[in-house]
């Protein structure tokens, strides 16, 4: 039966196959978890088909990327309703790059969990949750449709509440309440001020709010809208004020799960913010939206290397870092120029990358030595010298020595501030990196260069057997992660010109909106 | 009838803010549930309540040519009712964790960030 649709609202003929790339990175994750579900007494072959699965995503994800790079943001109409009814999906420069990198973090996670998840813990649905996490960080990054964030902000809810809970210890329950309520919190405050948005301007995809909205002024009801996504995303990035749900529970779970999440999750609320002050409500570009920005990502840079450095911990001392890390991210928000953003989302590559693989490493140390607390954590140089070294080379990258990933952004960030004459800003990144090198050397001093004080106590689930044993299986993630980050710091030329494009998006929305309303059949 | 739902999605929002900043995890879920509904009923209003038809097209036309109900808040509704499912999860885990830690005040949950001044080793 042929179906008469209305011309003009509707689009005519299937979707061309190519533009089912803009959408495989959600796709072929969720059909994964979903087969994963369906053959859960398997559970030998769970991490086998989810690597095979993840590299069959990062091989869709950098096929998108070159797509983008030559050809300018893609769009996908869902439903074959046409923007602005039906919900789009839209490839822009920035979210292709964060899919991609996001996609090798979680690459990076399953290979570790590999030889660090029991049977049990698999049965319970590691695969599966880890696989939605990234259904949902991906969805975050590709959708041109205000309120869709919310629901890939649940998928990732959900599955990360079943993670981060896996093993029910004390502790564990205690971390999940903290995080539970507040990323509750933090998304139905987004839900207001999408509620607002859609009862203010009429529609909910990016590209027509861009359009009705610029050119307005910054007052009244956009100013209120801008303030609540302002807190929501805040609070989901763990900015300051809003952070202390983040070093409550990141060090609770087992620790690839702390992994996956210091490498995605908060990247996703940063990921928010750029979006929903650039191309979505571009007049908050010039208002008071981005001093709040500035001032929030300073406090966050001082008083997470502050909270660093006093932490015994090397988990909590990783989280401090975390929150200090997205300090810088804010910082080169609000100062909204080209270059800034650039370094931005070069940053928060390097941030994917580096987090992932600190608590990586942490996660071999902790099975192999029982303990993470410097107290007691030392000579893990004698027994695993080259694991030494990768976490030196990481200690270098996470401060921001060059010719490391880390040192390009904040060089191009202190030259963005000096520009525009922030100078605390410019105080600010120096002396949170150098609080950084002084909480990272320290550990590294006491963790692994210090002679043994305490024999080490293997875990019990070690001793048991129940964990196969110590391999070098588990070097394989951290040393992927270790020579990405080499390569993108020592030859940072490449990135930089994939996140100038992202950037020059970010400044432009045009390409955005005519990818979203020509490009569409 | 806009200024009236206001009010109570004032009130709403109000009560479950209130709930939230108590000490007590029973209270402070009671205050998730309030601000969970607070929100449909804002979304709810904020899509315009009319007194028109549903928005079905007639039989034999492409289009409706008259006022109709705007249909699209209540499926943002739907979508966050659906997902307001995840309560049931934090219901769940609040118990758990009232069993394991034997307690339901959140100050006194300091398992995960213990009160103990850190002994820092030497030379720290």
């Amino acid at each position: 039966m042929q179906i008469d649709t209305p011309e003009g609202v509707m689009l005519q003929g299937p979707t061309a196959l190519m533009d089912w790339l803009v959408i495989a990175p959600v796709v072929i994750p969720l059909l994964a978890a979903a087969l994963l579900i369906m053959f859960r007494r398997a559970v030998m072959l769970h991490p086998y088909f989810a690597v095979l699965a993840l590299l069959g995503n990062g091989a869709a994800g950098v096929m998108l990327l070159w797509r983008v790079r030559e050809e300018g943001p893609l769009a996908m109409t869902m439903g074959n309703w046409l923007p602005p009814f039906g919900i789009t999906f839209v490839a822009d420069m920035l979210g292709v790059i964060l899919t991609v990198t996001a996609t090798i973090a979680v690459l990076a996670v399953a290979l570790f969990a590999m030889g660090d998840s029991t049977a049990r813990e698999r049965r319970f649905g590691f695969y599966p949750l880890l696989m939605g996490v990234l259904v949902g960080v991906n969805g975050s990054f590709l959708t041109g449709d205000i309120f869709n964030p919310y629901v890939w902000f649940e998928v990732f809810l959900i599955s990360s509440f079943g993670l981060i809970v896996m093993g029910g210890e004390p502790r564990q329950l205690d971390g999940a309440v903290k995080y539970c309520f507040l990323n509750l919190i933090a998304t139905t405050l987004f839900l207001i001020a999408t509620g607002f948005l859609y009862g203010v301007y009429g529609t909910l995809n990016m590209a027509d709010i861009s359009q009705i909205v610029t050119g307005t002024e910054f007052t009244g009801s956009l100013m209120i809208i801008s303030g609540l996504y302002l807190v929501a995303f805040s609070m989901k990035a763990a900015a300051f004020p809003l952070y202390f749900w983040l070093p409550a529970s990141y060090h609770t779970p087992k620790i690839v799960v702390s992994a996956l999440f210091a490498g995605l999750l908060t990247k996703v609320g940063i990921y928010a913010l750029l979006r929903v002050f650039t191309i979505v409500l571009p007049p908050a570009l010039d208002s008071w939206v981005m001093q709040a920005l500035l001032y929030a990502g300073i406090a966050s840079m001082v008083v997470g290397a502050l909270g660093a450095v006093v932490q015994t911990d090397l988990r909590r001392l990783f989280s401090y870092l975390l929150v200090a890390s997205i300090g810088f991210m804010m910082v080169g928000l609000s100062l909204a120029t080209e270059e800034a953003f650039s370094a931005t989302i070069y940053y928060m590559v390097h941030s994917m990358l580096v987090m992932t693989a600190l608590f990586l490493i942490s996660g071999v140390v902790f099975r192999y030595r029982g303990s993470l607390d410097l107290r007691v954590l030392s000579g893990v140089n004698k027994d695993l010298p080259f694991l030494s070294l990768m976490f030196l080379v990481l200690v270098f990258m996470a401060s921001g020595f060059p010719p490391f990933s880390g040192f390009w952004p904040k060089l191009v960030l202190i030259g963005e501030t000096v520009k525009v004459e922030n100078y605390a800003g410019t105080a600010a990144i120096l002396f949170s990196s150098f609080l950084s090198v002084i909480a990272l050397g320290r550990a590294f001093a006491f963790g692994f260069w210090r002679p043994v004080v305490v024999e080490a106590e293997p875990l019990v689930a070690v001793q048991k057997g129940l964990l196969t044993k110590f391999t070098r299986l588990q070097y394989v993630p951290v040393l992927l992660l270790v020579l990405l980050a080499i390569a993108i710091g020592v030859l940072p030329q490449y990135l930089f010109d994939l996140t100038g494009m992202g950037a020059k998006g970010l400044m432009n929305p045009a390409p955005y909106i005519s990818a979203v309303f020509g490009g569409a059949s | 009838m806009e200024n009236y739902l206001a009010l109570l999605v004032g009130l709403y929002f109000a009560a479950s803010v209130y709930l939230l900043l108590s000490e007590s995890l029973i209270r402070m879920l009671i205050g998730v549930a309030l601000l969970g509904n607070a929100v449909n009923l804002l979304i709810f209003t904020s899509g315009r309540i009319t007194r028109e038809v549903p928005p079905i097209v007639p039989e034999g036309q492409k289009a409706v040519d008259m006022a109709i109900a705007n249909p699209l808040p209540q499926a943002l509704i739907l979508t966050a009712i659906v997902i307001s499912a995840l309560f049931a999860f934090v219901l769940i885990l609040a118990y758990r964790a009232y069993e394991t830690i034997g307690t339901d005040d959140t100050g006194e949950m300091r398992i995960a960030e213990p009160v103990e001044k850190a002994q820092l080793p030497k030379g720290y």
